[in-house]
């Protein structure tokens, strides 16, 4: 190892664990941090030191091999979608908004309800669904509302809406991947009617989600 | 339901929160719907004190740095 990556090194393992610099530079200079994290007891130090060193290879397992954040679920097209929000808003006697914040390889990151309304409408607020997929740093997002009443064709407040929730998620870089609308047990695709001006593909291939640190 | 996922983001919170000094409660939230990695790829976009952002950022390139001497 270099000496400024040893360096590197040493000031991240104090910064972490709070060991002292000169106690990781000697054991450095024997050992590979790898080594260390997979057996403490190379550490030689106190017990504090020691259980510090185990609890960093614990998260590390963890991190690499439970973490849901690895196993999230891709939505690879419309009937991802449609499958998770009619799961989410078929049945609801009053109208949702429910927005999917998705990675770049359009996993979800996470799921939020953004807005309950009364029979006949729920506010859709760009600046509110644009300030929370800038807080879980989304690439890119998937919005579905929900009719009572049953019927998913789009009106044509839903259609002029997309567009302008479209313009408004491209000016920050954030990716309108569909809206739908669920009605009974269906639901329409504004993405799939040609209401969404798309510069890339819906589907992204299996191919490209495969899992592992980036 | 308390199963061997709750029990998990309960353990990576107390890890987390005991490195960064992050505040538990939040920390939990966060891990819970995003996962610990989530957490340390997103941590810049969520509301943690400048010091949390900085050790966990910290954490991470270690993680990495180990990882790829794991590998060697």
């Amino acid at each position: 190892m270099l000496g400024e990556e040893k360096n590197r090194l040493e000031y991240l393992f104090q910064s972490v664990t709070g060991i002292n610099k000169e106690k990781c530079n000697r054991v450095f200079e024997k050992y590979t941090v790898g080594e260390v994290v997979e057996n403490p007891l190379l550490f030689e130090g106190t017990a504090l030191q020691t259980r510090k060193i185990e609890l960093l290879g614990e998260l590390q397992t963890s991190i690499k091999t439970k973490d849901p954040f690895w196993s999230r679920k891709q939505i690879c097209g419309p009937k991802d979608a449609s499958d998770y929000f009619e799961s989410k808003m078929t049945g609801l006697d009053h109208e949702e908004v429910h927005m999917l914040l998705l990675d770049t390889r359009h996993r979800v990151i996470k799921a939020e309800v953004m807005a309950k309304g009364g029979l006949a409408s729920a506010g859709m607020y760009p600046r509110e669904l644009a300030r929370t997929a800038l807080k879980y740093n989304a690439s890119a997002v998937i919005i579905a509302h929900n009719h009572p009443s049953g019927d998913s064709k789009p009106s044509q407040d839903d259609i002029a809406s997309t567009k302008a929730l479209q313009k408004s998620f491209d000016m920050i870089g954030i990716e309108l991947v569909d809206h739908l609308v669920v009605g009974g047990n269906n639901s329409t695709s504004l993405k799939e009617l040609g209401v969404l001006e798309r510069k890339e593909e819906y589907l992204v291939s299996a191919k490209t989600a495969s899992r592992g640190r980036h | 339901m308390y199963n061997s996922e709750t029990k998990e983001v309960e353990r990576n919170t107390d890890i987390l929160a005991a490195f960064t000094g992050g505040d538990p409660e939040q920390m939990q939230m966060d891990i819970d719907g995003l996962g610990a990695q989530g957490l340390i790829t997103s941590i810049e976009s969520l509301a943690y004190p400048k010091e949390v952002v900085q050790k966990i950022k910290d954490l991470d390139e270690l993680l990495k740095i180990t990882e790829d001497s794991e590998k060697k």
